[in-house]
């Protein structure tokens, strides 16, 4: 588990504070209990906090996983990369 | 615990010993066990003991062996003992063991900056005789209250305000831009007061008064920076170190020659208190609070929960919706300002029962809720951010039903109307005040009940505008969060939360209260937090939750935060109507007092009368304006019958 991993996995577990390590890998709307629209909101308030990020998605489906939140950050992080390149060339 | 009030002619006239007595005649009850005036010269000190520390010789005013230093002290200094073996060891001697000539030598010591040595909570004044020099101080977060005026060439101070209008030229006038800071922030901004002319000394300042000049300074503050090591702590460590100093500041606050009960509301804060004083004291430690017969209100299976499991003797007053109207004229005689809430009430109830129970001091909770992230109003402030940063996503606003469960009718509101009610808005993302501004300005609106008269006088003055003149320059830099806390515990906490509903409604039955809390090591560890360490996403005083999981029951630590509230205005006009509340709001006595616009506060009194007034607002309006009302009858008019009595 990479930093980022890490710090996503902590966000989760403050929103739902019952889930295990192993469990946050691979949580879904279908597989935690209290996940539903007001939990998925409270995570990417969190999320954003953790991130310094605004996510700029009202995508609800986008963010139905750990995975959904995961991949979000991964295309932001290739956003950032591609343009700090395009400004470095 | 006690009562002070002094005077100081600055053009040499002797100090009157009948004036000193009349002032501390009005404070017997801060200080029934005794009480004693000195008087030399110009100057004279007037004390009311509630004897805590060393029964026998801590009679005030005191002086230093030599007799050239004098004091009049109200309150604690906790580290008393270690600061007096520091002194004992500079050579200074003592006739006592009590705290007050601590404050004494150590005033000989370091001079007025003996003030950054004392941990605890004071109002004092020292006479320096050589110097000729009167020195007032108070501490850090306000815990006690300090009072002054002058009149001509008479410099006066006291514990309270009634005290000062004992003296004849001091005349009790309602401060109508102080009316207008309560009904903004609750309370007023010190140095003012609700009276034109009285003044209190802020927290954390001194003032001296020598060669005829009055000279005033801030002796602490507080920076909200977070700490660059806290950032990288683990969160593990952050929570022993807070548990550590928060058993320390429990430790010293035990301190005391009488019995010392705890308040237990069934809280977390309460809760953590009792749980130290239990483990510290080690015996049978007696635990008091209040239930309400109103559900809505009431915090009962908690407290006998938290009891049980502490093994405290437990004990608790009931109230009534008739009990806090039936008590509300003596509230707002110790409150000495108007009050938006009730809350203040069951409070002085409480306090009854303690002093009724043989009690003299008890440790509460105070302050957690500032220090460490409590408040549903940081909560609420971070919510808007989130919210505001895209507020025209339709996901976001949902997160507010996350706020106030106890309001049923916000869950069930479309996000349109959640984002007006909480007033969230995008332009309002960079204002100083962001998280204070649905308070203020829903506070604000009440004063559309002033009368023509009071909104001209005011005329364009702008309380939050002067406050903002007020915030230091570093408040920019630090996080929201931070300046949040800042707001609460600059404003609301010294001039509501530790007066209106702690000092004065404890004072009132002679009863000392203590707040480890407000430790001031636990308080600069604290603002020093990163702001996740004290909100974890939504989860209100994280830290503290996980500093005392396992120590206190788990029911207490996972329950949702419930403020500490109380029935309003249905007290005055539910079931049966309080006289003094018909006869108080009446127009003709509207009229007479000048401040309110008789035609609105009748039709506020209707719609109590006929049930339909439900809003927050309503009872804001009703509960400030009757508080106002008794304030003006029982201060000013008051004072105009002595007066005329005199003529």
């Amino acid at each position: 588990m990479n930093d980022k991993e890490a710090r996503l996995a902590g966000c989760f577990q403050a929103v739902f504070p019952g889930l295990s390590a192993d469990e946050v890998n691979v949580a879904t709307a279908s597989s935690v209990a209290n996940w539903d629209s007001v939990a998925v909101v409270t995570l990417l308030a969190v999320v954003e906090e953790e991130f310094g990020i605004t996510i700029d998605s009202d995508d609800l489906a986008a963010f139905s996983s750990y995975d959904g939140f995961l991949r979000y950050l991964n295309e932001i992080e290739q956003d950032e990369s591609r343009s700090r390149d395009s400004f470095v060339s | 615990m006690c009562g002070i009030a002094g005077q100081l002619n600055l053009n040499g006239a002797p100090a009157e010993r009948q004036v000193l007595d009349a002032m501390i005649g009005t404070l017997l009850h801060r200080g029934p066990d005794a009480h004693a005036v000195h008087v030399a010269g110009p100057v004279g000190l007037a004390h009311a003991r509630l004897s805590i520390i060393d029964l026998q010789c801590g009679a005030q005013p005191m002086s230093t062996i030599d007799g050239h230093t004098w004091i009049t002290f109200n309150g604690e200094i906790f580290n008393y003992i270690e600061l007096r073996e520091k002194l004992i060891a500079k050579g200074h001697r003592f006739a006592t063991r009590s705290d007050t000539e601590v404050i004494l030598n150590a005033y000989r010591e370091f001079g007025e900056e003996c003030v950054r040595h004392f941990n605890g909570q004071w109002a004092f004044a020292i006479w320096d005789e050589r110097e000729r020099k009167l020195f007032l101080s108070r501490d850090r977060f306000g815990v006690r209250p300090l009072f002054y005026t002058q009149v001509g060439d008479t410099f006066l101070f006291a514990s309270e305000i009634k005290a000062l209008l004992r003296f004849p030229e001091v005349s009790a006038e309602i401060d109508l831009k102080g009316l207008d800071q309560i009904f903004t922030f609750w309370v007023t901004v010190p140095p003012r007061t609700a009276f034109k002319n009285i003044f209190q000394l802020p927290p954390a300042c001194s003032l001296t008064v020598a060669g005829g000049n009055v000279k005033g300074g801030q002796y602490w503050s507080i920076s909200y920076a977070e700490a660059a090591d806290a950032k990288n702590a683990h969160e593990d460590r952050l929570a022993e170190e807070l548990y550590a100093l928060l058993e320390d500041a429990t430790a010293i606050r035990l301190r005391s020659d009488v019995p010392v009960g705890t308040y237990l509301s069934g809280g977390i804060d309460s809760t953590v208190t009792t749980a130290l004083a239990r483990k510290i004291a080690d015996d049978r430690l007696r635990s008091f609070s209040i239930t309400f017969e109103d559900a809505e209100f009431d915090e009962r299976s908690y407290q006998q929960e938290a009891s049980q499991f502490l093994g405290t003797q437990h004990s608790n007053v009931s109230c009534t919706s008739s009990d806090i109207a039936r008590v509300f004229p003596q509230v707002i005689r110790h409150t000495e300002q108007p009050v938006i809430r009730t809350a203040p009430a069951p409070m002085y109830l409480l306090s009854g029962l303690v002093r009724e129970s043989g009690f003299k001091v008890v440790l509460t909770g105070e302050g957690a809720d500032e220090v460490l992230g409590g408040y549903d109003i940081f909560k609420e402030a971070k919510i808007r951010r989130f919210v505001g940063r895209d507020s025209g996503s339709r996901m976001r606003p949902l997160l507010l039903k996350r706020l106030y469960p106890y309001m049923q009718g916000i869950q069930r509101q479309p996000a349109a109307y959640l984002q007006h009610f909480f007033r969230v808005r995008a332009e309002d993302l960079s204002n100083p005040f962001f998280s204070h501004l649905p308070r203020w300005e829903l506070t604000a609106r009440l004063k559309q009940f002033f009368s023509a008269e009071v909104r001209d006088a005011v005329g364009d003055f702008d309380a939050i505008t002067e406050i903002e003149r007020m915030l230091p320059s570093e408040y920019y830099e630090w996080s929201y969060f931070g300046q949040a806390e800042y707001l609460e515990a600059k404003y609301l906490m010294p001039g509501y939360i530790l007066s209106s509903q702690g000092d004065r409604m404890a004072m009132a039955h002679s009863v000392e209260g203590r707040y480890p809390f407000l430790d001031y090591r636990l308080v600069e560890f604290a603002a020093r937090l990163p702001a996740a360490a004290k909100m974890k996403a939504l989860d209100q005083k994280h830290l503290l939750k996980k500093a005392f999981r396992g120590r206190i029951p788990d029911s207490i630590i996972q329950r949702p935060k419930q403020p500490y509230r109380a029935p309003d205005g249905k007290c005055f006009f539910g079931l049966a109507t309080t006289d003094y509340a018909e006869e108080l709001l009446s127009p003709e006595v509207v009229r007479n007092s000048g401040l309110f616009d008789p035609s609105a506060v009748t039709s506020l009194v209707e719609k109590f009368k006929s049930g339909r007034a439900s809003s927050i607002k309503d009872n804001m309006a009703l509960v400030g304006i009757l508080s106002t009302q008794l304030l003006v009858n029982q201060f000013v008019q008051s004072k105009s019958e002595v007066l005329a009595q005199c003529i």
